[in-house]
């Protein structure tokens, strides 16, 4: 069986992480790997992976209120505009299980979309007309789709390195997209609107240990043809 | 991990073309282990084969165009584009008749960083088992306007979010100029 077939195959997303912290320099490692396999267009990397490391507790609380803040709104948003009948508060009432890694994971990888200036070999082909969409802030919102899919590129890469390493890894895509958002509550780090959240420690409790029996038979994928079609 | 031998292939052979089921269980295995919220794939994967009519017409207009798509010399180009999810799981069903909002993500045009996010991880699977059966690949971001237009009745119902050219390579090296490189790490990586 292939490698990486296994390895992430094995890979499930984690409601707790033990107290016990990876190596800060093999979280380094892997972030440098993945930094350097990840492709860019154009060898942009418009965006940016703030590391929030065990020392940040109190920030990472602060992310997880972003969170928790977002799914309360989109509720009631879906309920005023008629997407929805009643709001389950977050999570019926309760605290969603499923953002806790957010908290208890000994790193949070918080990526932001960056505008960045064109390297040398770039420059002199601006110079001679192209248009570098990736150097201006007022393009974020456009270039912002490209930019994630180079994102999930990095995650992936950056999730193989760790699980190679015996670490877990899960994400986030829940939270204000609005950047001021985040720095109303004193997460001022980043200057532009999030793309995606990912955490890594060793699970303690995994989500599939705690859904329920309906949902491990039946919370599954489309069948593989309704994704793939032969032309 | 094989993906550190990556380099983005422009160049294929045409005496050694890879079997169509060798790309179709490597794309199904990809399918298998990928992550996505609430099981909802929300993309969907187009495959030209080597034998693609349509493979042929689109390369055959874009000669008329600026930019030739190169992507599209490659056996096999994969196109992956938004999907408009009509059936869902059970378990995603139960919760949308419990009027749980779902919509943002079903629809298309929204939620494209959550999807696009999705799609780059798809990708870099994809790619890693693919180097494993020592085939090369190439990706494409920019697909000239003009094809969209044109073949997005065929298949396509919105731009594509990345294309990916698969094939055996005819390089032996990166064609990659000396002065296009990433930015610096230490530009990327932020500690807090």
């Amino acid at each position: 069986m292939s490698n990486t077939f296994k390895l992430l195959e094995d890979r499930h997303h984690v409601i707790h992480y033990k107290e016990e912290v990876p190596p800060k320099e093999v979280v380094d490692k892997a972030l440098w790997e993945a930094w350097k396999t990840s492709p860019s267009k154009n060898n942009a990397m418009p965006w940016k992976v703030f590391v929030m490391g065990p020392e940040h507790k109190e920030e990472k609380i602060k992310v997880w209120r972003i969170i928790r803040g977002n799914h309360v709104d989109r509720e009631k948003l879906a309920v005023e505009e008629g997407e929805a009948n009643k709001t389950e508060g977050g999570w019926k009432g309760k605290q969603n299980p499923f953002y806790e890694h957010i908290k208890t994971g000994a790193y949070l990888f918080a990526i932001h979309a960056k505008p960045r200036q064109p390297n040398p070999f770039y420059e002199q082909q601006v110079k001679e007309g192209m248009y570098f969409d990736q150097a201006w802030e007022s393009q974020i919102n456009k270039f912002i789709d490209t930019s994630a899919v180079e994102v999930g590129m990095f995650i992936q890469n950056l999730s193989s390195y760790l699980l190679e390493k015996n670490i877990d890894v899960s994400y986030t895509s829940c939270f204000y997209r609005d950047i001021k958002k985040w720095h109303d509550i004193g997460l001022n780090y980043a200057e532009y609107r999030p793309i995606i959240l990912m955490t890594c420690g060793y699970g303690k409790s995994y989500r599939k240990d705690t859904i329920s029996s309906f949902a491990k038979r039946e919370d599954k994928k489309p069948e593989f043809k309704e994704i793939v079609k032969w032309i | 991990m094989k993906i550190e031998k990556f380099w983005q292939t422009k160049k294929w052979r045409t005496d050694k073309i890879p079997e169509k089921d060798l790309i179709d269980s490597l794309l199904k295995k990809t399918f298998e282990i990928v992550p996505s919220k609430q099981s909802l794939v929300p993309y969907k994967i187009i495959v030209l084969g080597p034998d693609s009519k349509l493979k042929k017409e689109m390369k055959q207009a874009s000669k008329t165009y600026f930019q030739p798509a190169y992507e599209l010399d490659s056996p096999y180009v994969i196109v992956i584009t938004e999907r408009k999810i009509e059936k869902v799981s059970p378990s995603i069903q139960r919760r949308i008749w419990k009027k749980h909002p779902y919509k943002k993500i079903m629809n298309i045009g929204s939620a494209l960083i959550e999807k696009s996010v999705e799609v780059g991880m798809f990708a870099t699977i994809f790619t890693e088992l693919c180097l494993e059966k020592e085939l090369s690949l190439g990706y494409t971001e920019c697909f000239p306007d003009k094809i969209n237009e044109q073949f997005k009745d065929e298949f396509m119902i919105t731009d594509p979010f990345l294309i990916l050219s698969v094939g055996y390579s005819n390089q032996n090296r990166s064609l990659k100029a000396k002065d296009e490189y990433k930015p610096d790490i230490d530009e990327i990586i932020n500690y807090e």
